[in-house]
């Protein structure tokens, strides 16, 4: 293969006062670049760093505006289990059904099937259970923070309930989330469990959490990249959908 | 002098070939051979055509469902999506949109920059306006959103500053007949096209040290059983690799492979020994995840991310292209 490109050997020819401006340009960008994973990275149950406030904070309308606010946590701190959403409905023959998704044979091509599987992390990512209304009087900021987080949550199911519900002109309408539970080498290889074994497949509780079977305090809840505050109503495997999963 | 880090090639004008001793002005000299010497366009002439395709494939599965997604009765609605944005400085004009033509047509529009941007028509406008109606869609996808939008959108914004479309393009045959203007480029090497490989570099570099340690942070990382829970993860299954999980020795080793090649990529990418090792590990990790773990998008758009490390003298010497410099 024979091809004949004109370029010319050109040496760079800015002066000084618009290298300077680049440089500065080319330096918020980087930095913007390293700001958010940054920040995602230092969280504890005590917050982010404090080092890594000021500089996301100043940047925030360009680091959000610009889709550059991703932890790329991808398949970290480790692989974990799938989550999906399990609608049950009344359909208008009068007959009940369900339906799953991600639904690997329903979505298809595969880019489509993704997308909605990361729908179905979203909805796990943001959950947090119904506000125990007890702590009222105990921390009022606490309970405020919680209402709020929780509306967020019950929004956004909402709206997949309404979907499903135009999509196939059904009611009485119920959305489960389910986590789909990894196994081990042990059940894979002596017990002949199947990754598709319905055991596999657990239901998770939507209720106060004094009724719920008392699930460790882990992690604090993260959305969209951004950090909320700290909580104690974040489940395990709580993260930011988009940057746990690749 | 010939620079020895990736991306500039012979074309390339190192501006001092003498060395002052002060420490200063030896970063300064540094930070200007990094950023500012000249690069010619075809490395980001391959990484525009495989980013343009893969923003029409994209666009093409929104508007495929675009009721689902984007119209009134949408997974996440208009209401819903302005709420979970009530707080940053995210936004969209989609948010104000349920009329399906006008949806319709945005996406119609989005697969036509898309395309431009692919074949390389009227290219500086058509990257700027493909990177921009994506950008829209991802602040109304929240939810529905992963790693290849974060991807293509990088690649995509960072193609803006470059002359990717001046080879390997219609803009280039327009160019032999009408000559040169700002809309259609010369091919000559530029200051542009250094700069935006050079951001792409960093900022795969970030990706994948945040990447590394996260995973540090992961105890099936350390004990080597990351692979294996990421091969009985169905959801992702796309390729039957339970097998591996026989050979406990290979899990952990590929395991910690992984670990110690994306911790380490940001150091080991940049000089010319480690290189060609760590560009045949983005292969393999990538290649892996695109065929085992479903994601054949996203595994595709991060080697096509690695291909910024490769310098276009490289790629016209192994292309058996002729290069003339007036």
């Amino acid at each position: 293969m024979s091809v004949k490109f004109e370029t010319t050997l050109q040496p760079p020819t800015l002066t000084r006062s618009k290298k300077v401006l680049i440089s500065l340009a080319l330096s918020i960008q980087v930095l913007a670049v390293f700001a958010q994973p940054f920040r995602f990275f230092t969280r504890s149950t005590g917050g982010s760093a404090a080092v890594t406030q000021p500089l996301r904070d100043t940047l925030a309308p360009y680091v959000e505006f610009g889709y550059l606010d991703h932890g790329y946590f991808f398949f970290a701190p480790d692989p974990g289990p799938s989550h999906l959403m399990r609608f049950e409905m009344d359909l208008s023959d009068g007959s009940h059904g369900s339906l799953e998704f991600p639904d690997r044979h329903a979505q298809w091509p595969r880019l489509l099937y993704h997308r909605h599987f990361m729908l179905a992390e979203f909805l796990q990512q943001l959950h947090v259970p119904p506000v125990d209304r007890s702590l009222a009087q105990e921390d009022p900021g606490l309970v405020d923070d919680w209402t709020q987080q929780r509306a967020i949550f019950e929004s956004v199911r909402d709206s997949f309930m309404q979907h499903v519900a135009n999509r196939y002109q059904s009611s009485n309408m119920l959305v489960k989330r389910l986590e789909h539970r990894l196994p081990t080498d042990v059940e894979l290889y002596q017990q002949r469990v199947r990754l598709t074994d319905r055991n596999l497949y657990l239901e998770l509780p939507d209720v106060v959490l004094a009724e719920a079977s008392a699930r460790p305090v882990i992690d604090i809840p993260f959305r969209f990249g951004r950090e909320l505050s700290p909580s104690p109503l974040a489940q395990p495997g709580m993260g930011n959908a988009e940057e746990v999963r690749p | 002098m010939k620079n020895s880090l990736p991306g500039v090639g012979s074309a390339s004008v190192n501006p001092s070939n003498k060395q002052p001793d002060n420490w200063f002005v030896n970063w300064i000299h540094a930070w200007d051979r990094f950023w500012f010497l000249s690069e010619l366009p075809h490395t980001l002439a391959i990484i525009r055509m495989a980013t343009g395709l893969m923003l029409v494939y994209m666009h093409a599965i929104w508007l495929s469902c675009i009721h689902d997604f984007m119209g009134p009765h949408a997974w996440i609605n208009r209401d819903t999506i302005r709420q979970l944005h009530s707080h940053d400085w995210t936004w969209s004009w989609l948010w104000y949109v349920d009329s399906t033509p006008w949806l319709v047509i945005h996406e119609c529009l989005a697969i036509l920059f898309g395309l431009a941007m692919a074949i390389g028509l009227l290219t500086r406008l058509a990257v700027p306006l493909a990177w921009w109606f994506s950008l829209m869609v991802c602040h109304r996808m929240t939810g529905a959103l992963f790693g290849l939008d974060q991807v293509v959108l990088m690649l995509a914004s960072y193609l803006i500053i470059a002359r990717s479309g001046s080879v390997w393009s219609l803009d280039a045959r327009i160019t032999q007949r009408r000559g040169t203007s700002w809309l259609f480029p010369s091919a000559d090497a530029c200051i542009g096209n250094n700069i935006a490989t050079r951001l792409i570099q960093i900022h795969l570099c970030v990706i994948y040290l945040f990447g590394g340690i996260s995973k540090m942070r992961g105890e099936a990382w350390w004990n080597g059983s990351a692979l294996w829970f990421a091969a009985v993860n169905y959801e992702y299954q796309s390729w039957d690799i339970t097998w591996i999980g026989r050979s406990p020795w290979l899990v952990s080793g590929l395991t910690m492979a992984t670990l110690f090649w994306e911790t380490f990529y940001c150091a080991l990418i940049w000089p010319r020994l480690t290189r060609p090792i760590c560009l045949a590990m983005a292969l393999l990790v990538h290649g892996g995840i695109a065929i085992a773990l479903g994601m054949i998008t996203f595994g595709t758009m991060m080697m096509v991310a690695n291909f910024s490390f490769v310098p276009p003298n490289s790629l016209l010497a192994r292309l058996g292209a002729d290069r003339t410099d007036a």
